[in-house]
C-alpha cells in the first residue's frame, strides 16, 4: 500500500540530538512501527495442544524449542517469538507477511486465537552505556544481569501504561509500546535520558 | 550579627583554625546571608562558614522570637533554619548545618523583621508568660466557631518558620528505581563495616549517606587520627571490591513494604542544570533484598536556663566544627557533659587554642580521662553543672553549680564564668526512625538511657550506635555481623573477621539518671524548634495531657522539620518523671516518614508538566491539532471537544456541528472507544454470560447493542458487539470503561469460568475509528468507496462489512459497521491505526460535496442526549437496567453476570429514580448538570426526587433539554417539575418528557 496511507504514531516527533553537559551521547533511541505483530493465545486447558501445533508450524526443534516460560524468547522463521504469558505468545515479524493467515492454516479456532496486532504495537530501540540508567527512571525493573538476562522480555509499565522490554545486550533493549501511548512514552524516554545525552532517530515508518 | 570580629579573607574567617580539617583551602567559595558575603572553603557547610566568621545568631525562634544560633552540626539542627535561593529557586527551612557551601549561594534568615538582630516580633518573648502550651487552644475558642479563621491569619503571620514558595520551581527533579542485594543506610563505622562484609561476600551493595561525605561520626575526628585513617582505609577497601555503589548526599527518608526504601539524593554543588537534564535532587525508590540500618545516634541537649541562646551548642557539634571544618566556635568555652565522649570534643577545642572549662554532671570520672583533659589544659569540675546562661544575642556568661547526679539536685552556685561558647552533652539517642517506620516499636534500655529498635522487619538488620553499641569497636563488629546477616539473605557468605578499629572510647551513651540539671531559673528549652520549655511539659502534665501522643499535640513537642530529634527523649523523660513512671512505660510517639524533610519537587520527580500523566493519542490527533480542534481530557485521551473552524465559541461551534449531523453529514474521531477481540469455541457462550442480552444467536456479520452488569446488579457498561465469525467477536466499550471492562472479562475467564475456551485481547490500539453520521452519510461513504456495496440491503442497520480500500487506500483494511449514536444514519469505520489518518482525510475529501466537517465531543454528547442514549453520566455506578429504562433487554431465558443481585429488593424498589427526558419550560439556558429535581409543590431542600444527569440546548427541539433520573420516571411525563442547583443557587422549571427527543421510530437511522 502507498506510504501516504501510512502514518506512524511517532510522526509528530522529530529526530533530535541532545548532548549531555560534557558533550556525550550515551543513549540512542530509534523509533519505528512494526511490519507484523501477531498474538497467539489460548485458554488454560489448551496450552499443550497449542504449543505442539505452534512448534510444528514454526519448525521448532529440540535445539530451537519454543520459549517455555513467560519472559523467554526464541527466534523462528517468522520472526521473534516471545512468551508473554502462560497461555500466550507474541510473534514479532520483520516483514509484512500475512502471519495471521499463515498461522491460521495450522491453528484452528478450537486450538486458540490468532490476532493481528501490527498496528497496536510499535518499537523503540534503546542502546548506549546509560541505557539502563535511563530505563531505570521509567520502569521499576531490576536490570541486573541475573534478574534480567539478555534474551528475556519483561512486561513493565510507566505511569501504569504497559510496555514490554526485550533485552538484546548489556546495554541494548527493544521496547514494545502500545501505539496510542507511544508518542508520550517516547517523549518520556527522551526526557529521562537527557542528562546522559540522547539521540533520537525515526524510521520512515 | 552577634560578633563584630572582622573576618580574615586569608583563612576563611577569624575563627578558622590554621591547619587541619577536611575542607579544601585551595577552593575558596562565597555565599551571602541577608546580602552579606561570607567566604569559606569547599567542604564547608553554611553553618561552619558562619561560625568561622564568628556568626552565631542566624535565626529567631518559632513562637517567642528568641535569638537563636547554630546548635548542631547535622540534620538534628533545630534552630539555624535558612531560606535558600530566590524566586523559582527559593526553598525555606533548610538547616545551615547540612547546607553544603556553594559559590554564589544566596541565603536569608527567616521569621524575623526587620532582622534577626532586631526583631520587632520579639515582643512576644516579653509576653511569653501567657504564651504557654495550649494558649491558642484556650484563648481563641470563640465567640463563634468560625472566629478561628480570623485569628489564624494573624497567628500564622506572627509565628512560624520560613515562608512557603509560590513561584514555579525552576529546578529539575528526577526519579529512579534501584535494586540491590544489600542496602546499607549510614556510612559511619558500623555502616562501612556492614557494607564491606556484604560486598566481600559477593553482594551488590548500595551504601547511602545523608552527608556530602562518607564517614558519619568518623568525619568528626582528625584526618590523621586512628579513626581518620581507618575511615580512609575502609573507603579504599570498599572501592576495591567493585561491588559497592556509594551515594553521598542521599537520605533514606522512609522504609516501606517489601524492603522498599525512599531515598532522596541531592546533587553536588554546581551540578544541577535543567537545560542538560541534570536534576537538583533525585528521588530513588530502592528495593533491596536486605537492609542494614546503621543510622547512628543524635546527641541530647541538657536542660538548663538559657540553653537555647546563640553560642550554646551540642558538644559533638563543637568537635565536628573543630576537627572536620577547622573552625573553633568559641575562644572561651564551658563544656557541660554527662559522658566520656564529650571530653574528646573539649580537648579538640582546647588544642585549637581556646580556653576550655569542663563541668561533668558525674561525681567521678575515670582518672586517665581526667588526666588527658587536664593535660590538654582543660579545667575539669566533676559533680557540677551549668544552670544558667546569660546574654541576649549571644552567650556571655554562665553560672556553674554543684550537682548531685544520684538525685538530680543542684547543690548551689559555685561560680560564674565569662564565655562565648557553652557546649552541652546529655548523652546520645539512637536514630530509630527508620526501623520504626515498619511499625516496630523501639524499646527503652535503662542502662544506656535510650530507646533502641525493638527489632527489625524481615531481612532488615541494625548496627552501631543505632542499636546501642557503646564503643567504636562494638559498632564495627555489629556492622560486620549485620553485613553477614544481610548477605545470608541472598545466599552469600564471607568468612574473614571484622576489620579492627582498636578504639574502645565510649560512643557517649549515658547510664540511666536524671535528665535535668536541676530546676532552671529561666526558660529552659526541651524542643528548640517549637519553643517548648520545661514549664510547658509540666503544664501539660498538670492539665492531664500525660500520654506522649497528647503531650506532642498539646505542646507541639517533636513536631516541625526536625521531628524532635534532639527533644523527644528529654520530653519523654520529663513527662515520665512528672508521672512517676519509667521512661520505658511512657513509650514514644509514632515515627513516620520522612526522617528529614523531603522536597515536594523530589517526590514529584519528572512527573510534572507534560509528564504529569500519560497522554494517549488517536491516529488523527495531529490533524485535530492542525485544524483548530480544542482538546479536552477524556481519561488519558486528548479528544477534540469542538473545532474553532465550526464557530468562534464552544456554544456556536457545537450547535453548528450538531446541524452538520442532523442536516447533512459530520465525522467524529471515535478511536477512543474500547475494543476487545473475543475468540474461542465458547466465545458466544461467554458473551451470553457477560451481557444481559443474548449473543449466541447473533448472526455472523451482524452487531448487537448490549449492557453488562457488575456482580451487584448495577450497570457496568454498554457497547456494541459484532460477530466476525462463529468463534470471533469484536466488542466495543465506552471510552471511560475500556480498561475496566477488559479487566472484568479477564477476571471472569481466569477466576469464575476458567474452563471456558475463550481468549480476550484489547485491540483498542489496533484500530482507529471514525463515525460518519448524518442524512448524507451513505452518499459520503459511496463517494469514498465506490467499489463497495453500501445500500440498505448490502449493509443494513447493525450490519458489518469487512473490506479493503482502493486507489490511494489500496490494501488498507476497512471494517464498516452501521451503527448510530446520534440517531442519524451513521457508519462506524474502523481501520488499522496507522491508516487512520489516511482514511480520515479520504473521508473528508469524499464528503466535500455535502460539506462534511468534523464534530467534537460536545456535539457528540448533545446529539446523544437528543436521542436519549445513556453514557457514563447515567451509568454512574448506581443505576440498574430498569433505572435506565432498559430492563426489557435482559434475557429471561439465560443466566448472566449480575442477574441475581439486580433482583434484590433494594434495586427493585418502585421509588428508585429512573430515566426521563426533561425540557425547559421557560428558559433556554440549560439547567446545570446535577441539579436536584423536585415536584412543584415540594419544599426545595434535601435530596429531592432525583437529579439531572445531562443537559444541552437542542436546536432540533428548539429548547434546552436534558436527561435525568426521577422517582417514578416516565409515569410523570407531562408534569412540570423544578430543578434546583444548590451550587448556583438557581431554580429551573422543567417538563418531564420521553427520553428520546427525536425520531422515536428510528426512521432516520434505518433509512
Amino acid at each position: 500500500m502507498a506510504d501516504s496511507a501510512f502514518h506512524s504514531p511517532f510522526a509528530e516527533h522529530s529526530a533530535c540530538e541532545h548532548p549531555s553537559r560534557d558533550g556525550q551521547i550515551q543513549v540512542r533511541l530509534h523509533a519505528h512501527t512494526l511490519p507484523s505483530v501477531t498474538l497467539i493465545s489460548t485458554w488454560p486447558s489448551g496450552i499443550a495442544a497449542l504449543c505442539d501445533t505452534l512448534a510444528q508450524a514454526l519448525g521448532a526443534t529440540d535445539m530451537f524449542p519454543l520459549p517455555g516460560a513467560t519472559g523467554q524468547t526464541a527466534p523462528c522463521p517468522l520472526g521473534l517469538l516471545m512468551r508473554t504469558g502462560p497461555t500466550e505468545f507474541l510473534l514479532i515479524g520483520e516483514t509484512a507477511a500475512d502471519t495471521v493467515g499463515a498461522l491460521r492454516r495450522h491453528i484452528a479456532p478450537d486450538l486458540g486465537a490468532v490476532l493481528d496486532l501490527s498496528h497496536a504495537r510499535v518499537r523503540v530501540q534503546v542502546q548506549g552505556p546509560q541505557a539502563v540508567a535511563a530505563l531505570g527512571k521509567l520502569f521499576a525493573l531490576d536490570f541486573r544481569e541475573a534478574a534480567f538476562p539478555v534474551g528475556r522480555v519483561q512486561l513493565s509499565g510507566h505511569h501504569h501504561v504497559p510496555c514490554s522490554l526485550h533485552r538484546l545486550g548489556e546495554d541494548r533493549f527493544d521496547l514494545y509500546m502500545l501505539s496510542t501511548y507511544a508518542h508520550g512514552q517516547l517523549e518520556a524516554l527522551v526526557d529521562a535520558a537527557l542528562e546522559y545525552g540522547v539521540a533520537l532517530t525515526l524510521a520512515p515508518r | 550579627m552577634t560578633q563584630s570580629k572582622p573576618s580574615s579573607a586569608s583563612n576563611g574567617g577569624a575563627y578558622r583554625i590554621a591547619k587541619g580539617g577536611r575542607v579544601d583551602r585551595s577552593q575558596a567559595l562565597s555565599f551571602t546571608l541577608d546580602g552579606k558575603s561570607f567566604q569559606g572553603f569547599a567542604g564547608d557547610t553554611v553553618a561552619s562558614t558562619l561560625l568561622a566568621h564568628g556568626e552565631h545568631l542566624v535565626a529567631r525562634s518559632f513562637k517567642y522570637h528568641r535569638p537563636r544560633g547554630i546548635m548542631a552540626a547535622g540534620v538534628e539542627e533545630a534552630n539555624a533554619l535558612l531560606t535558600v535561593g530566590d524566586q523559582g529557586t527559593r526553598e525555606p527551612n533548610i538547616a545551615a548545618t547540612v547546607l553544603e557551601l556553594e559559590d554564589g549561594l544566596q541565603t536569608r534568615t527567616q521569621n524575623a523583621w526587620p532582622s534577626v538582630r532586631f526583631d520587632a516580633m520579639a515582643i512576644t518573648s516579653v509576653l511569653s508568660p501567657i504564651f504557654v502550651a495550649g494558649f491558642y487552644y484556650k484563648t481563641f475558642m470563640g465567640p463563634t466557631r468560625s472566629a478561628w479563621m480570623l485569628y489564624e491569619h494573624f497567628i500564622r503571620k506572627a509565628a512560624g518558620l520560613g515562608a512557603s514558595v509560590n513561584d514555579a520551581d525552576v529546578h529539575r527533579y528526577d526519579w529512579h528505581n534501584d535494586y540491590t542485594d544489600v542496602l546499607v543506610i549510614g556510612s559511619g563505622a558500623a555502616g562501612l563495616s556492614a557494607a564491606l562484609h556484604a560486598a566481600r561476600a559477593g553482594c551488590d551493595v548500595m551504601l547511602v549517606e545523608q552527608d556530602f561525605a562518607p564517614g558519619g561520626a568518623l568525619l568528626n575526628h582528625p584526618v590523621g587520627s586512628a579513626k581518620g585513617q581507618w575511615l580512609a582505609k575502609m573507603l579504599a577497601e570498599l572501592q576495591a571490591t567493585g561491588r559497592v555503589r556509594m551515594l553521598a548526599r542521599a537520605t533514606a527518608f522512609g522504609v516501606y513494604d517489601g524492603n522498599t526504601v525512599g531515598v532522596i539524593e541531592r546533587s553536588a554543588p554546581g551540578v544541577a542544570d535543567p537545560a542538560h537534564g541534570m536534576p537538583r535532587q533525585r528521588m530513588r525508590t530502592v528495593r533491596a533484598a536486605a537492609i542494614v540500618m546503621a543510622c547512628g545516634a543524635i546527641e541530647r541537649p541538657l536542660v538548663f536556663a538559657g540553653n537555647d541562646k546563640p553560642g550554646v551548642m551540642l558538644s559533638g557539634a563543637v568537635g565536628a566544627y573543630v576537627n572536620r571544618y577547622a573552625v573553633a566556635p568559641g575562644k572561651r568555652a564551658v563544656f557541660c557533659v554527662s559522658n566520656d565522649a564529650a571530653y574528646a570534643d573539649a580537648m579538640a577545642l582546647a588544642q585549637a587554642g581556646s580556653q576550655v572549662n569542663l563541668v561533668d554532671l558525674r561525681s567521678a570520672v575515670r582518672p586517665e580521662l581526667l588526666a588527658s583533659a587536664t593535660g590538654a589544659g582543660i579545667t575539669v569540675q566533676t559533680g557540677s553543672t551549668v544552670t544558667d546562661v546569660y546574654g541576649h544575642l549571644h552567650a556571655k556568661r554562665c553560672r556553674i553549680s554543684g550537682y548531685d547526679a544520684s538525685t538530680g539536685r543542684v547543690m548551689g552556685g559555685l561560680m560564674e564564668l565569662d564565655v562565648d561558647l557553652v557546649a552541652m552533652s546529655g548523652g546520645w539517642t539512637p536514630t530509630v526512625h527508620l526501623s520504626s517506620h515498619r511499625n516496630v516499636k523501639p524499646v527503652y534500655h535503662s542502662d544506656i538511657a535510650c530507646f533502641v529498635p525493638g527489632g527489625f522487619d524481615r531481612a532488615q538488620f541494625g548496627a552501631g550506635a543505632m542499636v546501642g553499641c557503646q564503643t567504636w569497636g562494638q559498632a564495627v563488629d555489629s556492622g560486620w555481623q549485620a553485613g553477614a546477616q544481610a548477605a545470608a539473605v541472598v545466599g552469600k557468605q564471607y568468612a574473614d573477621s571484622a576489620p579492627t578499629l582498636a578504639d574502645e572510647t565510649s560512643i557517649g551513651f549515658v547510664p540511666a539518671g536524671p535528665l535535668l540539671s536541676g530546676k532552671p531559673s529561666g526558660k529552659a528549652f526541651i524542643d528548640f524548634q517549637n519553643d517548648v520549655t520545661l514549664d510547658d511539659v509540666e503544664l501539660a502534665h498538670r492539665e492531664g495531657y500525660q500520654s506522649v501522643e497528647h503531650l506532642k499535640r498539646y505542646t507541639t513537642l517533636g513536631m516541625g522539620t526536625d521531628q524532635g530529634k534532639t527533644s523527644n527523649l528529654n520530653g519523654l523523660g520529663l513527662m515520665a518523671a512528672a508521672r512517676g513512671i519509667d521512661v520505658a512505660a511512657a513509650g514514644t510517639t509514632t515515627f513516620r516518614p520522612p526522617y528529614t524533610p523531603a522536597s515536594l519537587g523530589a517526590l514529584a520527580g519528572r512527573n510534572v508538566g507534560p509528564h504529569f500523566q500519560p497522554e494517549r493519542r488517536t491516529a488523527m490527533h495531529g490533524w485535530h491539532e492542525a485544524h483548530d480542534g480544542v482538546k479536552m481530557e477524556a481519561g488519558l485521551w486528548l479528544r477534540p471537544l469542538w473545532y474553532r473552524s465550526n464557530g468562534a465559541t464552544l456554544g456556536q461551534a457545537y450547535k453548528a456541528e450538531m446541524d452538520l449531523v442532523r442536516e447533512s453529514v459530520g465525522i467524529a474521531d471515535t478511536s477512543t472507544l474500547g475494543k476487545i477481540d473475543v475468540q474461542g469455541p465458547d466465545a458466544a457462550e461467554f458473551l451470553d454470560r457477560v451481557y444481559v442480552n443474548g449473543f449466541s444467536k447473533l448472526a455472523v456479520g451482524k452487531a448487537r447493542y448490549g449492557f453488562m452488569l457488575r456482580e451487584d446488579g448495577i450497570v457496568m457498561d454498554d457497547g456494541t458487539t459484532t460477530r466476525i465469525s462463529e468463534t470471533q467477536f469484536f466488542l466495543t466499550t465506552t471510552t471511560a470503561q475500556a480498561a475496566k471492562v477488559m479487566s472484568h472479562l479477564e477476571f471472569l475467564l481466569q477466576v469464575v469460568w476458567p474452563k471456558l475456551r475463550v481468549t480476550v485481547a484489547s485491540v483498542t490500539d489496533q484500530w482507529a475509528a471514525m463515525s460518519v453520521a448524518g442524512p448524507r452519510a451513505r452518499d459520503t461513504l459511496m463517494a469514498a468507496f465506490p467499489h463497495l456495496a453500501l445500500d440498505n440491503e448490502a449493509l443494513p442497520f447493525m450490519g458489518l462489512l469487512d473490506a479493503q480500500g482502493e486507489g490511494a487506500l489500496a490494501g488498507v483494511p476497512l471494517r464498516i459497521l452501521r451503527l448510530t449514536f446520534s440517531g442519524e444514519l451513521a457508519f462506524e469505520i474502523f481501520t488499522p491505526t496507522h491508516h487512520g489518518l489516511a482514511v480520515w482525510q479520504h473521508m473528508l475529501e469524499a464528503g466535500k460535496p455535502w460539506q462534511l466537517r468534523p464534530y467534537g465531543l460536545e456535539a457528540l454528547g448533545s446529539l446523544r442526549i437528543e436521542k436519549g442514549h445513556v453514557v457514563g453520566s447515567e451509568m454512574d455506578g448506581r443505576t440498574t437496567l430498569d433505572d435506565l429504562g432498559a430492563g426489557k433487554m435482559a434475557s429471561k431465558t439465560k443466566a448472566f453476570w449480575g442477574d441475581a443481585l439486580r433482583r434484590s429488593p433494594h434495586l427493585a424498589r418502585p421509588d428508585r429514580p429512573t430515566l426521563v427526558g426533561l425540557e425547559a419550560v421557560d428558559a433556554n439556558e440549560p439547567p446545570a448538570n446535577g441539579s436536584i429535581l423536585f415536584f412543584a409543590d415540594d419544599a426545595i431542600k434535601g435530596h429531592g426526587r432525583g437529579h439531572i444527569t445531562s443537559t444541552t440546548f437542542s436546536k432540533t427541539v428548539g429548547k434546552s433539554i436534558g436527561l435525568g433520573l426521577l422517582q417514578g420516571g416516565t409515569v410523570h411525563i407531562g408534569k412540570e417539575i423544578i430543578a434546583a442547583s444548590p451550587t448556583q443557587g438557581r431554580q429551573y422549571r422543567l417538563r418531564v418528557v420521553d427520553p428520546c427527543f427525536i425520531d422515536a421510530q428510528g426512521a432516520r437511522y434505518r433509512g
